[in-house]
């Protein structure tokens, strides 16, 4: 493993120094462009416009030229084998990763749990079992773009990891669980949304609970049955820890977890050694899912 | 129109719609510690079948008939809430009892229908308990609104009066006398 980790560490540098190069010589190749053309006439727009386009332009000719996109690409992938794939290999049973894939677009918008915005992004899908009890987690970023031509808007609505469980207990509607700290759910609780499939705000009996959460059931018995006490108390807990940032929806017999961390946890920097690495985010995630399974101890099959 | 003949008619449109809509909002309260009720009803009534099929079983390693022990138990429709606790307390009894006489015979206790049984049991056991707090949850929230002013108005009106809550019985957690 240190010899791995020693073989990524040099194609680190070998990719830094690669890109402080590429930067370097495109930048002395538009300089003096914008110096002549821009400056000397005081056409900074045009100066700007040169910086972008020529700038870009540069940087991506030398970038293919001296394959500085292969080996960033190559430092990724090794870096996510090692410091993503390994301690979920070692944590987890059945454990099957591709960075390159998510979790599908269709899968997230049929739970009905999230507004789908017009822009969606996946990757770093791994999947896996703990105690028997099988999951898979992906990054997803969810946006919404709009434009009129002159200027453009994009709010980001989901930017986090997303799991999915196994779950224990079967139920036959669908149940709603959202942190005060998080937005852009889609409810289903309108009044144009059918009697079927529509949500209804409900209260639990624990006051410290219905202020951290909103719970939307279609059916309030189901609810009470799935937010056990003890359920509940876990919750309250994963709420201090994440700040409220998430959301549980109980979907077809799957519980579905989003945690909006505003960030992608499993990329690495380019500037960061590998020697000393920042793993807090991954142990982060492998903890969450035990925390997730332990506490609410999906591993019970009893009910199944 | 002068304001001073909009005004009261804004402020009795407003009253009229602040009662319509808590009237309503005590009534929906009313409905589901019904639609509570009747979950604790369908929960204990699968209690008593599953306990009965468990007795069933234990029957070669009990010296009773089922009948003695099921017999204080008696679930009818428009029960009580405290006819449901005495019902639930029976139940609980008899669960302990058929535990009990699994704990003293593990053949009967390793046999597949027994725990197929013992599943059944939790499984209803747990949706008895959230039909209980179901109840209790709506109860609490009808009885806020009786004694809150001026909800308290619009419920004396409706003739509303508190409800009883369903509480587990204690006696739950004690042993049963091992006689069998």
């Amino acid at each position: 493993m240190n010899e791995q980790i020693k073989r990524l560490e040099e194609l680190r540098e070998r990719t830094v120094k690669l890109l402080v190069i590429i930067l370097t010589a495109s930048s002395l190749i538009t300089l003096p462009f914008i110096y002549l053309v821009a400056v000397r006439t005081y056409m900074m727009q045009l100066g700007f416009f040169i910086l972008v386009f020529m700038g870009g332009g540069t940087f991506a000719i030398l970038g293919f030229a001296t394959g500085y996109f292969k080996k960033a690409k190559e430092f990724k992938a090794s870096y996510k084998k090692i410091f993503v794939e390994a301690p979920f290999q070692e944590a987890f049973d059945k454990v099957y990763c591709d960075f390159n894939e998510g979790i599908s677009k269709d899968i997230i918008s049929g739970t009905n749990l999230m507004s789908m915005g017009n822009r969606y992004y996946t990757n770093d899908y791994i999947k896996g079992s703990y105690k028997n009890v099988e999951f898979e987690r992906a990054d997803i970023k969810i946006q919404h773009h709009t434009s009129n031509g002159k200027r453009s808007r994009t709010v980001t609505y989901f930017n986090g990891r997303w799991l999915i469980l196994e779950f224990n207990k079967n139920f036959h509607f669908d149940l709603q669980i959202i942190g005060k700290g998080f937005s852009y759910t889609q409810k289903n609780n309108s009044f144009f949304t059918s009697e079927k499939h529509r949500r209804h705000k409900i209260k639990m009996e624990d006051i410290r609970f219905n202020e951290n959460f909103d719970v939307y059931a279609q059916n309030e018995h189901e609810a009470f049955y799935i937010l056990t006490p003890q359920f509940m108390d876990t919750l309250k807990n994963m709420y201090n820890y994440m700040d409220g940032n998430f959301m549980l929806g109980f979907v077809d017999d799957k519980l579905h977890v989003a945690i909006h961390t505003r960030k992608d946890a499993m990329e690495p920097s380019l500037f960061s050694s590998v020697m000393e690495p920042n793993l807090e985010e991954v142990q982060r995630e492998i903890n969450t899912i035990i925390h997730i399974i332990d506490r609410l101890n999906l591993d019970r099959e009893l009910y199944k | 129109m002068p304001v001073f003949i909009l005004l009261p008619i804004a402020l009795i449109f407003i009253i009229f719609i602040w009662y319509v809509s808590t009237m309503n909002s005590l009534r929906r309260a009313e409905v589901k510690i019904d639609e509570a009720l009747s979950s604790i009803d369908v929960a204990l009534t699968k209690r008593y079948d599953v306990l009965t099929k468990m007795l069933d079983i234990c029957k070669n390693y009990i010296k009773y008939e089922k009948e003695t022990i099921l017999e204080t138990i008696k679930l009818r429709s428009g029960m009580s809430i405290e006819d449901r606790k005495a019902a639930n307390t029976d139940l609980d009894q008899a669960s302990n009892f058929i535990n009990a006489v699994a704990e003293n015979y593990p053949e009967l206790k390793s046999s597949e229908n027994f725990r197929q049984l013992q599943v059944s049991v939790m499984e209803v056991e747990e949706h008895l308990q959230a039909a209980r707090r179901m109840y209790n949850s709506n109860v609490a929230y009808l009885n806020q609104k009786l004694v809150s002013f001026p909800t308290s108005i619009i419920a004396k009106n409706l003739g509303l009066t508190s409800r009883l809550f369903f509480e587990a019985d204690v006696s739950k957690k004690q042993d049963v006398d091992m006689d069998f």
